[in-house]
């Protein structure tokens, strides 16, 4: 196996092999492992080594440690009205006076929706995890072509 | 006046009428055969699984339309194919038996997904039709071109309001399926898959099983999250709607902050639906509501302190009917 991964990584494998051990290197951990560190070498050797190696595990461990974000309610009237052509009469400090009590107010008026609640509506929050989960695990899949590309 | 024919020739007359008579009552044996609607269901089945074909089809839900491209090939022993997404993302999948690879190119590498076999255009019949035939009745219609060919369109209208009508159309030469559509109650089109061009190739040559991808580019396995066969019970289900039953049941850890959840598959042969259920962790919102993207409906609430969540390219009333199917959920 060990000469497998090499060659297919020197793309020497024939085509059906090819497959073969692509399917055989997802299904065992150690031999997983060995693939990258034949990729490691082979990148080395080529002078392609980066900085950092990604993986899907260390990205989502990143988006886990990013800060989350909160977003404004759309209904909030109060943001559609902030227009820029009273900047056109109105000097940039007042504007930004201006802007700086809008803001407040709309804070204040979006508060309720800002407070934790026990629930949240899943239209606010597709739950794309379920539906690929249930994509890739029905036994039928006309959809499989519509997936999307969030995979 | 007698004629005097001689007992060799009487014979010989004798067996060709035998012959004839068997073959007669063969040929009227197949010929009712093929009258038998469901026939054609199971020769469409088996065409896509056991004919080599290579082709582009469309496919177009409410929100979207792709082209894909199949290559097809049974050497008698194993089923190879290769499905290529023409628009938006290079995306490849490569099936060598029930061996599934997923390679999804971007700029910084190809990530290589291994998924479990599933039935995919043109391929989605069962091989079993008997399931199929309590929940659908089946009727034949007109015949029409598709991508050059003779096709006889075939109704599968449900038994109930618990599934969604299809319209398919299959190839009068080789049975295989050429186009489908899902429709909804009111003839609206849900899903529409639909052969462009299609050529059938006898050649057991594999030059062309191999994805398209840059060599040069790094790999990432694409850790799917394992799915263990359940043994807990973890809830009671019944009144499934019918014709509906257990494919499956199976656990596996889901979200950013990783929890178990249990996962049910359910099935009437054509559509199928997955219920999932897992306790909510202190300090998580749940989540209610219900929503549609492309073909699939889903419905989330709460029962007990547990997400339950159903998800399927089915009517409204199958979602609402599965989710009401959990009586009760143990305590955890």
């Amino acid at each position: 196996m060990k000469e497998k991964i090499s060659t297919l990584l020197d793309d020497e494998l024939d085509l059906k092999a090819t497959s073969q051990a692509v399917s055989e290197v997802i299904k065992d951990k150690r031999l997983r492992e060995r693939f990258e560190t034949y990729q490691l070498i082979r990148d080395s050797m080529k002078n392609e080594l980066s900085d950092a190696t990604f993986s899907a595990k260390s990205i989502i461990d990143a988006i886990d440690k990013e800060p989350i974000q909160i977003r404004f309610n759309h209904s909030s009237k109060v943001a559609s009205a902030m227009a820029l052509p009273y900047l056109s009469w109105m000097s940039w400090p007042v504007a930004a006076s201006f802007l700086g009590v809008f803001l407040i107010a709309a804070l204040s008026m979006n508060h309720g929706s800002l407070k934790p609640s026990e629930t949240f509506e899943i239209a606010e929050d597709i739950p794309v995890e379920f539906i690929q989960a249930h994509q890739m695990s029905a036994p039928t899949n006309v959809a499989y072509y519509s997936e999307t590309d969030a995979r | 006046m007698w004629l005097i024919i001689p007992r060799q020739t009487l014979d010989n007359l004798l067996m060709q009428r035998l012959l004839f008579s068997f073959l007669f009552i063969f040929l009227n044996a197949s010929a009712f055969a093929l009258d038998d609607p469901w026939m054609q269901i199971e020769k469409a089945s088996q065409a896509a699984r056991q004919l080599s074909y290579k082709g582009i089809f469309a496919y177009q839900n409410q929100q979207e339309m792709r082209s894909i491209e199949i290559t097809h090939l049974n050497n008698g022993k194993e089923e190879f194919a290769r499905i290529i997404n023409l628009d938006g993302p290079p995306r490849e999948l490569l099936s060598s038996g029930d061996n599934v690879v997923v390679f999804n190119p971007n700029k910084e590498n190809v990530r290589i997904q291994k998924r479990q076999g599933q039935n995919l255009f043109p391929a989605i019949l069962p091989s079993n039709i008997e399931f199929v035939k309590s929940s659908y009745s089946l009727r034949s219609g007109d015949q029409e071109r598709i991508s050059g060919r003779e096709a006889q369109i075939v109704f599968l209208d449900p038994r109930d309001e618990y599934r969604y009508p299809y319209k398919l159309w299959l190839d009068k030469e080789s049975g295989l399926l050429l186009k489908m559509m899902v429709l909804d109650h009111n003839q609206k089109i849900i899903e529409q898959v639909s052969f462009n061009q299609i050529s059938l190739f006898a050649s057991q040559d594999l030059n062309w099983f191999t994805p398209s991808i840059d060599a040069h580019k790094k790999y990432v396995m694409d850790e799917v999250p394992a799915n263990i066969v359940s043994k807990d019970k973890y809830c009671t289900i019944s009144n499934l709607p019918a014709g509906f039953r257990e494919v499956s049941h199976v656990t596996r850890m889901m979200g950013r902050q990783p929890i178990l959840v249990h996962q049910w598959i359910f099935s009437d042969g054509l559509s199928s639906v997955s219920l999932f259920i897992n306790p909510i962790p202190k300090g998580q919102k749940s989540k209610v509501g219900e929503l549609q993207i492309g073909s699939a409906h889903i419905f989330a609430r709460v029962m007990d302190g547990s997400q339950i969540m159903v998800v399927g390219e089915v009517p409204p009333a199958t979602i609402q009917k599965i989710s009401n199917s959990v009586q009760s959920v143990s305590a955890h």
